[in-house]
């Protein structure tokens, strides 16, 4: 009997080795391993066997079985193994074609400009101020220590109301209100909206945006602002750069100031942009005027500071190369998803 | 502004750098240069006016030689000068008829033995140079004497005036014909030079022809005058010509150079015409001189202020050189300025702290770290809200922010359906559909959708700016509220009957206003008629309330006023009061707890009206029982089945407590309580729920 046990291990080895998939191993395992299969069958041979011969052949069933049984197992698991193998193939996608996107959204190049320098300001210990837009005399002109009769109260540089207010013409106004409302030493910065009558062009437009900022204290100098615009402009443009500061006339700063960057550009070699200076004109500032902290009840003689103006619109387009300033105001989605 | 270099040098001598060099110089020293170019071996610098609206002083090449030898540390030589001795008699007068303030002074001289014909060379060449049109020697002498001291004079042929030379206001509509050949009609606010019987120049800006010098010219009035800056500048706006003498004069010239620019100009004459003979000792009217400016200051106060520890000699050079005197006390300085810096220019400290850092050179000022209090700072909350707003629209919600122009003209105010009614209004505005401030961000955000849509198909867009209300309002700005405006826009919502125009738009605007994190509850309600803008869909509008606080509302565009605007898809839109929802109460920082206790679901279904309303019905089961948790609905069915002008609404219900798990008879009594509340409401539960 041992040799028939024997025979039909071998055949069973051999089936579960041919078995290519799930179903067919399965047939193997009921074939030999089933209620009726042939391992079941020995065991009801063997009441027929003398007790000697009975234990061997016991013996012979069961390592039949046992080893059916790990080749089967085995057999699954390399089966197993080998369903992924040629996934590649079954499953090849184009890699190289698009994918699902959501819609993406963006922010305006001068908010986001803005919002970027409000961060290097309030990094700095910079509040930040707003004010109206439609202002009144006092605050955008007279306050400013801009006089009665200068220029730009004329109808040529102003937006003004049938009700006698006008359109600001910059955020000075709201460095008032500010220094009005806060005791010194304070530092703070105006970023908004800002209106000239202006007719429009590639590079003039009666609406733009510009970010004011001022600093009081005790014994502010000259020395000090120098300072402060050099850290300011090496965090916007993220490297040195190379600034000079020539007189520069507003009524509300005296001294006053134009402060000039290296061309950006050009690296100060030369190029349309700086006109072949080497210098590009960014930034007015000044030490605050006397009567202009006067008028918000600031002693000159305790408190000095200083202030500057930043035009927003102007930065962008160095940044990115813009040559028409009425894109902003476009609402053109052509230009405004470029940023 | 154009100045010769050589000019220059004839007051300071040859200059060690070569003319670029010295351009920059001069640009960081005292105005900016814009340009150079070449003439012959002379170097013309285009000086930007821009920079010399404080400075009159540097309108002729005397004044900005001034600067050059302060910053050269060079003398600066003196002007030659004719005494002007009368040898003989001319009985002509002259005399002010305006106020001090209009005319400060007047002055004039009469030459005769006059020989009018062209320049010489010299003179000619160097009016060429600084873009000035050679007429004759006596015009081009006048202009000569303004190039070089920045003082404006005219010649009058003498023998075309009769009698006596005054300053008065022009008469009513007086009429003059200029030298440019053109006719002006003057008002009584102009001022003009006349003589007996007429105007013969309008005062600081241009001579009349009438008294014109010609070549038979042989006798001169001569005049340098001082007039008012500001009248100058109206009246050369008001007639529309702008001149090298307006222009000099807007600027505030000093009055007591005036008798100056008559002694250059005899003796440049002399060498013109050597047989002139002076008739008349200098005609002078008006004041001579002002009360000279003293500034009371101290060197340490300008240090200081520059940030610099310049030696006093150092300091006291620099003021020296540009033309102050200075007497000094212990250290103290009285400053003494001069005349032609004493017109608005120059007097208080801060002024000569300027002076002495842009002619030390503010290049040279080291930079130094203030030293500043540690102080918070504090985002207001109005910024913190827009910065949120729109990272949330430009980045989770994909719209694209756009800036319109805070104008409205009345062509878009009616295609948007609005009256000009009550709108701020320009007194003058840039062009006819910009003439009016806006009081809402939507006809902007039509008139760019419709242009858009030329390109696109779908997009979304918003604005966050203010608008202008026509009342005075108690908010912190009088007339300005901020506003949001969001819109959606899709030319497959274009179909009658498309709801997603209005749904999307409020799922964006519910989106939005979840991470605003108000403490209030959001509910959308129906908009009554004078809640809708005329742009509102009559029957797709909604009112958004945060409790009992309206911020704004959420419609679907008006087919009328997508026609007006061409706009040829769906759009919805929503626009938000900002500086209301400023004013509401944020939610407290909390948490609610993990549910300890089994949710029991429930789902009702109920046939109500089609006008009803779904918020309606889910308050009526949220208000059941305080174990009603959530309910939410899943399915809203029309068919025949449930009959015409109904709907049938499937709400999901959970039903748990806090503080134990909810038994079966517990649970059967709040299905029946729902169940009860709608039925009893009118709406018919239906079989199964």
């Amino acid at each position: 009997m041992q040799e028939i046990v024997q025979a039909t291990q071998r055949r069973a080895l051999e089936e579960i080795q041919a078995a290519s998939d799930d179903p067919s191993l399965d047939a193997v395992r009921l074939k030999y391993l089933g209620k009726k299969g042939e391992i079941k069958g020995f065991y009801g041979q063997m009441g027929q066997l003398e007790p000697a011969q009975k234990a061997e052949a016991g013996q012979a069933v069961n390592q039949a079985r046992q080893a059916i049984e790990s080749a089967l197992k085995e057999r699954q698991t390399a089966l197993k193994a080998n369903a992924f193998a040629d996934l590649d193939k079954r499953e090849w996608l184009d890699v190289t074609a698009p994918g699902q996107r959501q819609n993406q959204g963006r922010l305006h190049p001068i908010t986001q400009i803005q919002y970027e320098i409000e961060d290097i300001f309030k990094s700095m210990g910079f509040q930040v101020f707003d004010g109206p837009q439609l202002e009144d005399d006092y605050y955008n002109f007279e306050a400013l220590n801009i006089p009665a009769d200068h220029p730009a109260r004329d109808m040529q540089d102003t937006f003004w109301l049938s009700n006698g207010r006008l359109l600001r013409t910059h955020t000075s106004s709201v460095q008032i209100r500010a220094m009005q409302k806060h005791k010194p030493p304070f530092r703070g910065i105006s970023p908004g909206r800002v209106f000239r009558y202006e007719a429009t062009d590639a590079s003039h437009d009666n609406t733009f945006y510009q970010v004011e900022g001022l600093m009081i204290d005790r014994d502010i100098s000259v020395a000090n602002l120098i300072y402060v615009m050099k850290q300011l402009l090496r965090e916007i443009f993220q490297k040195n750069v190379e600034v000079r500061l020539r007189p520069g006339f507003f009524p509300f700063v005296e001294p006053g100031f134009e402060l000039d960057i290296s061309c950006l550009i050009c690296s100060s070699a030369g190029c349309p942009v700086c006109k072949y200076e080497g210098w590009v004109e960014l930034l007015p500032c000044g030490a605050i005027h006397p009567n202009v902290l006067r008028s918000c009840e600031i002693d000159p003689d305790e408190f000095t500071g200083f202030a500057f103006g930043l035009g927003l619109n102007r930065l962008v387009m160095m940044r990115y190369g813009i040559d028409d300033i009425r894109h902003f105001q476009s609402g053109n989605l052509a230009f405004l998803e470029q940023f | 502004m154009k100045l010769s270099l050589d000019w220059i040098q004839t007051y300071v001598g040859e200059l060690p750098d070569d003319p670029k060099a010295i351009g920059i110089k001069m640009t960081l020293a005292t105005a900016e240069i814009e340009g150079l170019e070449s003439h012959g071996s002379d170097t013309v610098y285009d000086i930007d006016n821009k920079s010399l609206t404080h400075r009159p002083d540097l309108w002729g090449h005397y004044g900005f030689a001034r600067e050059v030898a302060a910053v050269y540390q060079r003398p600066l030589q003196a002007l030659v000068l004719d005494p002007c001795e009368s040898s003989g008699s001319d009985p002509l007068q002259v005399s002010i008829a305006v106020s001090e303030n209009l005319c400060p002074r007047y002055t004039g001289l009469v030459v005769e033995g006059i020989q009018v014909g062209p320049s010489p060379e010299w003179l000619a060449q160097a009016l060429e140079k600084v873009g000035a049109r050679s007429v004759n020697n006596i015009v081009d002498l006048t202009n000569y004497v303004m190039f070089e001291l920045g003082q404006p004079m005219h010649a009058f042929d003498r023998h075309k005036l009769s009698g006596d030379i005054v300053v008065r206001l022009a008469q009513p509509e007086e009429m003059i014909d200029t030298l440019d050949g053109a006719e002006h009609k003057l008002s009584e606010q102009m001022m003009v030079i006349a003589d007996a019987e007429k105007a013969v120049a309008i005062a600081g800006v241009m001579g009349g022809a009438n008294s014109e010098v010609s070549e038979q010219t042989t006798c001169l009035v001569l005049e340098s005058a001082n007039f008012h800056p500001t009248h100058v500048r109206r009246t050369a706006a008001a007639l529309g010509i702008r001149t090298d003498s307006s222009m000099r004069f807007e600027k505030g010239l000093d009055p007591s150079q005036t008798d100056l620019a008559i002694q250059r100009f005899v003796h440049l004459l002399k060498q013109i015409c050597p047989e002139v003979k002076v008739l008349t000792p200098i005609l002078a009217v008006g004041v001579a001189a002002a009360e000279p400016i003293l500034i009371a200051t101290d060197f340490d106060y300008i240090n200081q202020r520059l940030g610099t520890q310049l030696p006093d000699q150092q300091i006291q050079g620099i003021l020296e050189r540009l033309g102050f005197e200075i007497t000094l006390n212990n250290r103290q300085l009285t400053v003494r300025v001069p005349s032609f810096r004493a017109t608005g220019d120059i007097s208080i400290p801060m002024d000569l702290v300027e002076e002495v850092g842009r002619v030390f050179g503010y290049d040279n000022i080291t930079p130094i770290e203030p030293l500043i209090p540690v102080q918070p700072v504090v985002t207001q909350p109005l910024h913190a809200m827009q910065r949120l707003l729109r990272q949330v629209l430009s980045r989770d919600l994909a719209f694209v922010e756009v800036y319109n122009y805070a104008f409205v003209g009345e062509q878009l105010l009616q295609k948007s359906g609005l009256s000009s009614e009550g709108l701020h209004a320009l007194a003058n505005p840039l062009a006819s559909d910009q003439n009016l401030l806006r009081s809402s961000l939507v006809p902007n955000m039509l008139k760019i959708t419709a242009e858009n849509l030329r390109f696109r198909k779908q997009f979304r867009l918003y604005e966050l700016e203010r608008v202008f209300l026509p009342e005075l309002q108690s908010a912190e700005f009088e007339f300005e509220r901020h506003h949001l405006c969001g819109l959606l826009c899709d030319v497959q919502w274009r179909k009658e009957g498309v709801e997603d125009a209005f749904y999307q738009s409020k799922g964006a605007l519910e989106d939005l206003l979840a991470q605003l994190n108000l403490a209030g509850r959001l509910r959308f309600r129906p908009a009554t008629a004078a809640e809708r803008e005329p742009w509102c869909h009559p029957g797709r509008t909604a009112t958004v309330w945060i409790d009992e606080t309206a911020i704004g509302y959420l419609t679907q565009l008006h087919p009328q006023i997508a026609a007006n605007f061409g706009i040829k898809a769906g759009v919805g839109l929503f626009n938000l009061d900002l500086s209301t929802v400023l004013t509401l109460p944020q939610a407290k920082a909390s948490f609610a707890g993990v549910q300890k206790y089994p949710v029991v679901p429930f789902d009702v279904a109920v046939i109500s009206d089609e006008q009803t309303l779904i918020a309606d019905v889910e308050d009526l089961i949220r208000n059941v029982d305080q174990r009603v948790r959530q309910v939410a609905l899943f399915d809203l069915y029309r068919g025949d089945n449930i009959g015409a002008g109904k709907k049938s609404l499937a709400f999901s219900v959970t039903f748990s407590a806090p503080d134990h798990t909810l038994q079966p008879e517990e649970v059967e009594t709040l299905q029946n309580g729902v169940m009860q509340a709608l039925n009893a409401a009118g709406h018919q539960v239906r079989d199964g729920g």
